[in-house]
């Protein structure tokens, strides 16, 4: 057995946190694992991207190309820079809601965001695209995508990692006070993808 | 910390250097903060009361070098952790210490970051290792940071001479499963032996240059008995020759493309462990050497190879196949195969069928919030009819350089904004020149440049962005902070009264968050002639929480976008219903006191 995947976003959304839930759940399964992730400069609002690999041998901590069972994403706009690591037939569960980069918001650059849903529509993987900020705030605060995002996972990843065990790892990372948040952006997170 | 040995932890490679280092019974570790390096003394630090040794930020790396030499001049253990540019900075101390020696072990973790992701340079530091003539390893996992850290301590005792170990981004920044071993408490009872083998005198060099030589040689011996390199026997009669992260990528292309050659795995770049390359040498007709950056164990295989006139081909960088730049991956090293073994690629099947979209860059920005936006305004507003030139620096305030801000014309490495900036004034006499520079990056190496001003009666404007910690690194607290490594008050460095004292007469401070003051402050010091210094202190965004927030009241907003042209802070975003303030801004205000209609107004509670 050996499972990757890929969580994207942009720095300071929690990517960082919802990767290391899943490297613990991995860990408490006995596998072997390797991760990376961005750390330094680029966590100043830049793309970050963490990779994660668990299984019975893994070396790589980076994902190789066309090989992630998964790609989380917590932007559209990032999902769709790294989509070329999503192996055919993988889960892609993506959130619809984007930070525009400050290029576009200068009108150096554009980006459009229906050809960019369409062309993940296309993507022959497990895909689901959804609002995971809008549930974020649902349960409580934007802050809590990362929730929403690993709720999802937990359903429609693919990975031998149990509901059950992801949340409660995930929970022992937060602090108490903001358990209940996460716990129902977590059950959202399920729901949205069931 | 967990404390049992043989427990399984998810750890990250500069944790488990830290881990390593307090398995080998550390009494001291030093150092200054930079990416990809910082947590590992980030780790050391927290450990520090539980385990009883000494951690400290040193105000720079050359510093943390020479404290960490002076203990283990007394036989006991220390460690220097620190990013490759910062090994540039410590270099004066690290060359004359590989003459001198070391009583206790002395590990230096250098961190080096091809890509490069967070660094000025893509510089190899086992070449300046080969320069130095000190032993060199590096890690392919976790589990093997930890391991060999400790190890590195045996090595740096029976050599007497400090050792390097060597991650770079991949393995400091990778998590992976390690297994931990046993804690040995730091002993109390060391002391400097008065010698006269402790001063380097050219008559001692000399002397010592000799037995310097012959430590490369003993190295070697150790390094073919350590656990850190390893033959893997195979089937094709070309083999590998591979080291540190790249180990993992070649094993899993070699399984990518089905093929099992033998594969000699380095833990050991310089000096090589000649014996067990030549073992594998002789047998194959060919080697190919994957390793990240420069070719420095290429370079031995091909000395290797002349000495003991073998007739084989080697293939790698010198051959043009393998690439000196930037970070391997599977793919890479896979094609590296591919184009030496003349076989044609193949790819798994991707689920993307077609060519996915452009996408807009994203690199980082300044916070927002960030008050170092507000004084790069507030000194554009001032200095707008003269064209200053901004000399930067490293830190956040870097990242000045994108526009709208536009604020870093230059940036070179630390401290090196307020030079060039002096430099600069030499030929353009009549252009405004102004520094900016972080407070940390000041204390590290600003305070002589300064001096150097006052000394040669320059006439430029130095900004210390004093935001009260070193923001760009996870912020690390630094003499002017008042804390220390481990949490603890400490003496707090006044920068007004270094800056007065080292003899700079217009010397003002101003929070930069108020814009007016700030312009108005900015004003004097460009029109000062000599020396002067504004010190912009407002605490880092990421450290504080304002509880407040803005909004644009749509009736008063006439569309200008002043507000996004020339601020770029990010949670001021254009949206269907026109420029709106998202749900991130951080209540810094600045953007109040710009906008010309009035239309941002505060969020009530």
């Amino acid at each position: 057995m050996k499972y990757s995947l890929v969580l994207t976003g942009v720095g300071g959304q929690g990517t960082i946190l919802a990767s290391r839930a899943i490297s613990l759940a991995a860990m408490e399964k006995g596998y072997m694992i390797r991760s990376t992730e961005t750390l330094g400069m680029a966590q100043r609002g830049g793309s970050v991207i963490s990779h994660i690999r668990f299984g019975d041998e893994v070396y790589s901590p980076i994902v190789p190309s066309g090989q992630a069972d998964a790609l989380l994403g917590f932007d559209l706009i990032e999902a769709v820079r790294w989509v070329s690591l999503l192996k055919k037939g993988g889960a892609a569960l993506i959130n619809k809601a984007l930070i525009p980069p400050y290029e576009v918001l200068i009108g150096e650059s554009h980006f459009n965001e229906d050809e960019a849903k369409q062309f993940l529509d296309s993507l022959a993987a497990d895909n689901v695209i959804f609002d995971m900020t809008s549930l974020a705030v649902e349960a409580g605060n934007y802050r809590a995508t990362n929730a929403v995002l690993l709720g999802a996972f937990s359903i429609k990843g693919g990975s031998p990692l149990e509901p059950e065990l992801l949340e409660k790892v995930m929970l022992g990372l937060i602090p108490q006070k903001l358990a209940d948040i996460n716990k129902k952006a977590f059950e959202l997170g399920q729901k949205a993808v069931s | 910390m967990e404390e049992t040995t043989g427990t399984r932890v998810l750890m990250m490679g500069n944790e488990a250097i830290a881990r390593g280092a307090v398995e080998a019974g550390i009494s001291v570790a030093a150092s200054y903060p930079g990416t990809p390096s910082s947590e590992i003394m980030g780790t050391l630090a927290g450990w520090a009361k539980q385990f009883g040794y000494h951690a400290e930020w040193s105000v720079n790396e050359k510093v943390a070098a020479e404290t960490a030499a002076g203990a283990a001049y007394t036989g006991a253990r220390a460690i220097v952790s620190l990013k490759q540019m910062g090994l540039n900075v410590a270099s004066d101390a690290v060359m004359s210490l590989a003459y001198i020696g070391v009583e206790g072990g002395l590990v230096l973790a250098v961190a080096d970051d091809p890509g490069p992701h967070s660094s000025q340079t893509e510089q190899d530091t086992r070449y300046f290792a080969t320069f130095a003539k000190l032993p060199v390893m590096e890690p392919s996992s976790a589990q093997e940071a930890k391991d060999m850290t400790k190890w590195a301590f045996e090595l740096s005792e029976a050599l007497h001479l400090p050792v390097i170990v060597r991650p770079t981004t991949r393995s400091s920044h990778s998590h992976g499963d390690v297994v931990l071993g046993e804690i040995t408490s730091p002993k109390k009872d060391f002391a400097f032996i008065k010698d006269p083998k402790w001063c380097i005198l050219p008559s001692l060099s000399a002397k010592n240059h000799v037995l310097l030589e012959n430590k490369q040689e003993e190295a070697k011996k150790l390094f073919a008995e350590s656990p850190f390199n390893w033959v893997e026997k195979g089937e094709t009669d070309w083999a590998v020759i591979t080291s540190g992260v790249s180990y993992n990528y070649v094993k899993e292309a070699l399984e990518l493309l089905g093929m099992n050659p033998t594969i000699l795995k380095i833990g050991s770049p310089y000096p090589l462990p000649d014996e067990l390359a030549l073992g594998v040498m002789k047998k194959a007709k060919r080697i190919i050497v994957i390793e990240e950056q420069e070719p420095v164990i290429e370079d031995q295989i091909i000395r290797l190879a002349w000495k003991n006139k073998l007739n084989l081909d080697i293939n790698g960088k010198w051959t043009g196949e393998v690439s000196r730049f930037g970070e391997f991956n599977v793919e890479r090293v896979k094609s590296f195969f591919e184009t030496i073994l003349g076989i044609s690629p193949e790819q798994p099947e991707p689920a993307s069928k077609q060519q996915a979209p452009t996408i807009p860059g994203r690199p980082p920005i300044l916070c927002a919030g960030c008050s170092h936006r507000a004084t790069f305004y507030a000194f554009k507003e001032a200095g707008k009819k003269n064209e200053p030139v901004y000399c930067g620096d490293i830190g956040c305030y870097t990242l000045g350089y994108a526009p709208p801000l536009k604020a870093q014309d230059t940036c070179l490495c630390m401290g090196g904004g307020i030079t060039i900036a002096y430099g600069l004034s030499l030929i353009e006499k009549d252009r405004p020149h102004i520094a900016y520079i972080g407070d940390s990056t000041f204390l590290h190496a600003g305070m002589t440049g300064t001096l150097n001003l006052v000394y040669n009666k320059a006439n430029v404007t130095v900004v210390i962005l004093d935001n009260q910690t070193t923001a760009m690194t996870g912020f690390q607290p630094h003499p002017g902070v008042g804390l220390s490594a481990t949490g603890d008050p400490a003496p707090q460095a006044d920068l007004e009264k270094i800056v007065r004292g080292l003899g700079v007469e217009h010397v003002e401070t101003v929070n930069p968050n108020d814009i007016q003051a700030t312009i108005e402050t900015a004003q004097r010091a460009l029109d000062y002639s000599g020396p002067s210094v504004v010190i912009a202190r407002a605490p880092c965004i990421n450290r504080i929480k304002l509880e407040k927030s803005y909004f644009i009241d749509k009736d008063d907003c006439s569309e200008c976008e002043i507000c996004i042209e020339d601020l770029g802070c990010p949670s001021i975003i254009k949206s269907a219903d026109g420029v709106v303030i998202s749900d991130t801004c951080a209540g810094c205000g600045i953007c109040v006191t710009i906008c010309p209609t009035e239309a941002i107004k505060e969020v009530s509670k």
